[in-house]
């Protein structure tokens, strides 16, 4: 009779020596194992490809620079420049060159002259995500929301290194000048002046995403889940788990007593939201004098599905901080968090579900884990980012995300 | 001799933060941002290096009682991996009686320890017998005191919301307490 248990040992040993030295049988078992959107599926598939590559240097900015002009060649009519060109900081998963473009087939707008980013991934990024459905996702909210108005993409690094999207530069900063704030941008401070006017269009852009009719949109590179069924939750689980598989350093059973909990606890869902995947502060810009949003950033994580994923995220105690009394709890360091879930309905005409945000708090701490655990040790060991010293020092944050995970499962135990 | 590894790190992050940093081009936004994270990395090794072996030590203990606790429901749910539970428990308990066990060792039976544990949860599945929610709930309520390690381990990192919550190191490895 077979011990199924000596044969996930079994498995798990061997898994272990081939994350190390990787190869496509890996993903292949993977791939099957655990069904998730097909543009996910493909971007994990590439980088495992990818992964036994020797590591290349981060490119330089002659480099960068280079690439942009064989690229721009093709895209634009008549003569053409770029000047100024430089790194942005900020973030932890993406190569972000700022420029500035003359060319006469702008000559309509801003008398030729343009402000633009390249936003491209590094070798290998923390998270695997398609330029692809970014662009799509920015294009299909740019009546919305404020978002960088997308320019151009290089889907498959025909011309960079890696695949690119090019969008406009917006003015704004991420954190208040006078306030020192994490790398990230998370759980950042933005002071009792900012805080109401950032607090409200919070909220309000928030709501505006997740009911916004994306039905007219060019949305091909999503799956679109089933109302009524577990597609969205299952596809986002199966996914964390692809990625554990591959990445892992090292077994840590607490994520897979998770997994197991997910597994049985799969929501049903009720309305299929557009959703940001990663809205918080250090995510959007803001003018500091006038306290106005002027861009939502970092699409990557978007997707269609449950608006308590989102919901989840962005309470996230991570995310956010205490006010200065230590006991009011600021969603995004902006508003309180009863007072969040009030305008939200309010504003949205969707209820928040208490079981659904439990379920989605447990899957964002366990992505979030399998993240900052996973992959940026994998990358980190080889050598694959512009920002690997950032990526080790997230380890930091990893088991106050665990402890989290572990005490939304607990609760759901004695509740 | 005495160890002076800490002291070489401390001078290493006043290095950066006094000479480095201020040097840096303020044009170039990613340097700088690193250039900090360099200097902190310095100052948490330099804080934590004289704490390793008892990190080391705590995490094999916490390991070896998991495993002793979840022997019974192994027993009954696979046998086969229960005899692989009984030999690494008493190879890691061993570990920690000889005193010259190295860091390498320690680890590595931690590890070992706990794919076991892996399995076992694997093999419960999202199955909700008994036994099942047994081998679940052990992993689940131990893990509350290994995640108070490591975040106490992290602390000097800044991520947590409420440092002051989280319980001192010394403490931690003083009680020896693995659940």
């Amino acid at each position: 009779m077979t011990d199924v248990g000596l044969e996930i040992l079994r498995a798990l040993q061997a898994n272990e020596q081939l994350r190390e030295a990787p190869n496509e049988g890996l993903a292949v078992a993977v791939r099957g194992q655990f069904p998730t959107e097909d543009e996910f599926a493909d971007m994990l598939d590439r980088r495992m490809r990818r992964r036994r590559m020797p590591r290349r240097p981060t490119p330089s900015l002659d480099e960068v620079e280079r690439c942009l002009r064989s690229f721009l060649k093709v895209q634009l009519e008549g003569p053409f420049d770029v000047r100024d060109v430089r790194w942005l900081s900020g973030g932890a998963s993406k190569i972000q060159v700022a420029f500035t473009l003359l060319s006469s087939a702008l000559a309509h707008e801003q008398e030729g002259s343009v402000d633009l980013v390249i936003r491209m991934e590094p070798q290998e990024s923390l998270n695997s995500t398609s330029r692809r459905r970014e662009f799509q996702l920015i294009e299909a909210v740019r009546e919305t929301v404020p978002v960088p108005r997308p320019y151009w993409i290089d889907v498959d690094a025909d011309w960079f290194p890696e695949p690119t999207l090019i969008y406009e530069l917006v003015r704004g900063t991420n954190k208040v000048s006078t306030i020192e704030g994490r790398p990230t941008g998370t759980g950042n401070s933005f002071g009792s002046r900012l805080r109401p006017a950032l607090g409200r269009r919070f909220v309000e852009d928030l709501a505006k995403i997740h009911t916004l009719d994306f039905s007219g949109a060019d949305l091909g590179a999503f799956d679109l889940p089933r109302v009524g069924t577990t597609d969205t939750a299952l596809w986002q689980l199966n996914r964390a788990r692809r990625i554990w598989e591959e990445d892992r350093p090292e077994d840590f059973p607490l994520i897979d007593v998770a997994a197991n909990w997910l597994h049985r606890n799969l929501p049903v869902l009720d309305h299929v939201s557009l959703l940001h995947g990663d809205f918080r502060g250090g995510n959007f810009l803001f003018d500091e004098e006038s306290g106005e949003i002027t861009a939502w950033l970092d699409w990557e994580r978007g997707h269609l599905g449950d608006r308590h994923r989102d919901l989840a995220w962005i309470t996230s105690p991570t995310f956010g901080h205490y006010d200065d009394d230590g006991t009011t709890f600021l969603v995004s360091g902006l508003v309180p968090l009863e007072e969040f879930y009030e305008r939200y309905e309010k504003l949205s005409g969707l209820f928040v579900d208490p079981e659904r945000l439990r379920f989605y708090r447990v899957l964002n701490n366990y992505q979030l884990v399998i993240s900052t655990l996973g992959t940026a040790y994998r990358v980190t060991r080889l050598g694959r980012t512009h920002q690997d010293v950032l990526l080790t020092w997230l380890e930091g944050v990893v088991y106050s995300m665990a402890e989290q995970l572990r005490t939304a499962m607990e609760e759901d135990r004695h509740g | 001799m005495a160890d002076h590894t800490r002291n070489m790190l401390a001078a290493a992050a006043r290095a950066m933060d006094e000479v480095i940093r201020p040097a840096l081009d303020p044009g170039q936004p990613l340097a700088q941002e690193q250039a900090r994270i360099v200097s902190s990395i310095l100052a948490f090794v330099e804080g934590r290096w004289d704490w390793a072996h008892a990190r080391h030590v705590f995490e094999l203990r916490h390991f070896i009682d998991v495993v002793g606790e979840l022997e019974p429901h192994a027993r009954r749910l696979s046998p086969g991996l229960a005899e692989r539970f009984a030999a690494e428990r008493d190879r890691a308990t061993g570990l920690l009686d000889d005193a010259m066990t190295d860091a390498d060792s320690l680890q590595s039976s931690a590890r070992a320890l706990a794919t076991l544990v892996t399995a076992l949860v694997r093999a419960v599945g999202s199955r909700d017998d008994e036994d099942a929610q047994q081998v679940n709930w052990i992993v689940l309520r131990s893990s509350r005191a290994f995640l108070r390690a490591q975040r106490s381990w992290f602390l000097p990192t800044g991520w947590e919301a409420r440092p002051a919550d989280i319980v001192p190191l010394n403490t931690i490895y003083a009680t020896g307490a693995t659940d």
